[in-house]
Order: structure tokens, then sequence, then C-alpha cells
């Protein structure tokens, strides 16, 4: 469905509605999460000190989720829209740690 | 290889650090970052490497159609800046090997900050090279009893990188402080 502000022969300029999903929320609504998954290479110490820097974690906070990333092979660091979820998978990328995002629930 | 009196690693002040880089290590560094700079602006024109594809993993965890299409949006948008952002992060580093003082590079933060990334992309891609794609193949990887150049360069580089990690930590938030 599209909305235009403007009688349609006035502007050719249209609003698209916002997607929403099956139950009927606006995308910005979804919750989604963010994971870092296990890899061989990414010391411990370097996981943990990103993911303070990133999220502001304490020591303890974040020692607990690289240990889960190390012993579970997957955490979840974070959660939000998609938009702040994808910002959060790029700065992780940026690190070089392996992230990505999916939908909560 | 000499030995070493001082940490390689040691802080000066509030935004200065000391790293400590003998003439060959900075020269196989130069060099080997130089190749990673490559590898990484080859990405950019689509003729990448299979060795920089971790640099560059998919933002979703899902494959199916729709997670797909988002995945493509994703790395239309953000794949160029990560890019740039690689690139100008291996060029501080090389900026300032330029102006190391016998062994002693003087770095920002930021420029800490930019040896710490790339020291751990280059981790990342030596992974790759030398098949490291588990706990079993890195703890090979860690014999060196048989090691090639690029195996001594990833453990030197995850050495070093110990150092630098635990030089930044140093600056984080004070937990519980009241600063």
């Amino acid at each position: 469905m599209t909305y235009s502000l403007l009688p349609i022969s006035a502007s050719t300029d249209t609003i698209t509605a916002p997607k929403t999903d099956v139950t009927g929320r606006f995308e910005h609504e979804r919750e989604w999460i963010v994971i870092v998954w296990n890899d061989p290479v990414n010391l411990m110490s370097y996981v943990t000190y990103v993911l303070q820097k990133l999220f502001g974690y304490s020591t303890e906070k974040a020692t607990e989720l690289m240990l889960a990333v190390h012993h579970e092979g997957r955490a979840n660091v974070a959660s939000g829209n998609r938009e702040q979820c994808e910002m959060h998978v790029f700065r992780l990328h940026e690190h070089g740690l392996w992230a990505t995002l999916e939908e909560a629930g | 290889m000499a030995f070493r009196r001082k940490p390689p690693v040691e802080r000066l002040d509030d935004d200065s650090w000391i790293v400590r880089l003998q003439a060959d290590e900075r020269e196989v560094l130069s060099h080997i970052m130089s190749q990673l700079d490559e590898l990484v602006e080859n990405a950019q024109t689509g003729s990448e490497s299979a060795l920089v594809d971790r640099l560059f993993p998919p933002a979703f965890t899902h494959h199916d159609a729709q997670h797909e299409q988002l995945d493509e949006e994703y790395q239309r948008l953000m794949r160029d800046e990560l890019i740039t952002a690689r690139r100008t992060a291996i060029s501080e580093v090389l900026g300032t090997f330029d102006s190391a003082e016998g062994g002693n590079i003087t770095m920002s933060h930021g420029q800490l900050t930019a040896f710490l990334q790339t020291l751990n992309a280059l981790r990342v891609t030596l992974a790759s090279a030398l098949g490291i794609i588990d706990d079993d193949s890195a703890a090979d990887a860690d014999d060196q009893s048989d090691a090639s150049p690029e195996q001594h360069l990833y453990t030197w580089s995850g050495w070093m990188l110990e150092w630098v990690v635990g030089a930044l930590a140093e600056t984080l938030p004070r937990e519980g402080g009241t600063s």
C-alpha cells in the first residue's frame, strides 16, 4: 500500500507504508540479536577486550560472554532493532570477529 | 634474535605508547601488511582472494531467501566502508613505522588501535593461508618443530597482539570507579 500527502495529480512522490511482519509489528519494532561465533584464531583476551570496548561491558561480563563463545560456540552479545544490530555487526567485523545478526525469539 | 630487555609495548602517558620493533621485524611487517592491503584492495574490485574471506563474513545468521536479500543489501551498504576502514588502519600503521627512532615507535591511542586491528586482520588472513579452521589445526600451527615462516609470523603476531590488548585494556573506563 502506498500513501501520498498530495493529490496524485500534484505529485509523483509517494510514501510507502512501513513493512510489518506477520504479527503486525513494524520493522523498527522487531527485536534482533547479535551473535559472536567461535573461531580458532581470535585470542580470548582480544575477544574480551573488543566486547568491553564496543559494548561497555565489565571485565566479568565480557569474560563470561567470551567463555560462552569459546565453550558453546556462540554468544548473544547485544540486541536491538535491525539497524542497531547491523551497526554492531559492522564494528565487530571491523575488529575481525565472526558476528551475525538474527531475529530474536 | 636479540634478547628483549624491555616490554614490546609500554605506556608513556595518557595518549602515547612506545612500541618496540626491531628493524627486521618492521621490515617483515611492512612487507606482509602491504600484501594484506593489496588483498583487501582487490576485495573492493570483486577479485578477492579466498584468503580474506574471513575478513568479510556474512552479516546474517540464516541463509534463506529473505536473509540473503538482507545480506546483499548490508554488503552493498557496508562492504566498501569496511574495506576503507581496513586500508586506513594499515596505512596508519605503516606510517608509524616510517617515524621509528631506533627500535622505538611512538603511537597515539588511535595508532595503537589501528595496529591492534591490523595485527588481528593479519592473523586471520595467515590462519586462512595456514589452513587453520578449527582448534585441532590451530594446535598444529602452534607446533614449532617444523614451522614455516608464516607459522612463525602467526605465532609472533599473537604474542604481540597480547601485549597490545594489554596496553589498550588499561585505557578502558575503570569499573566501579567514580570517574
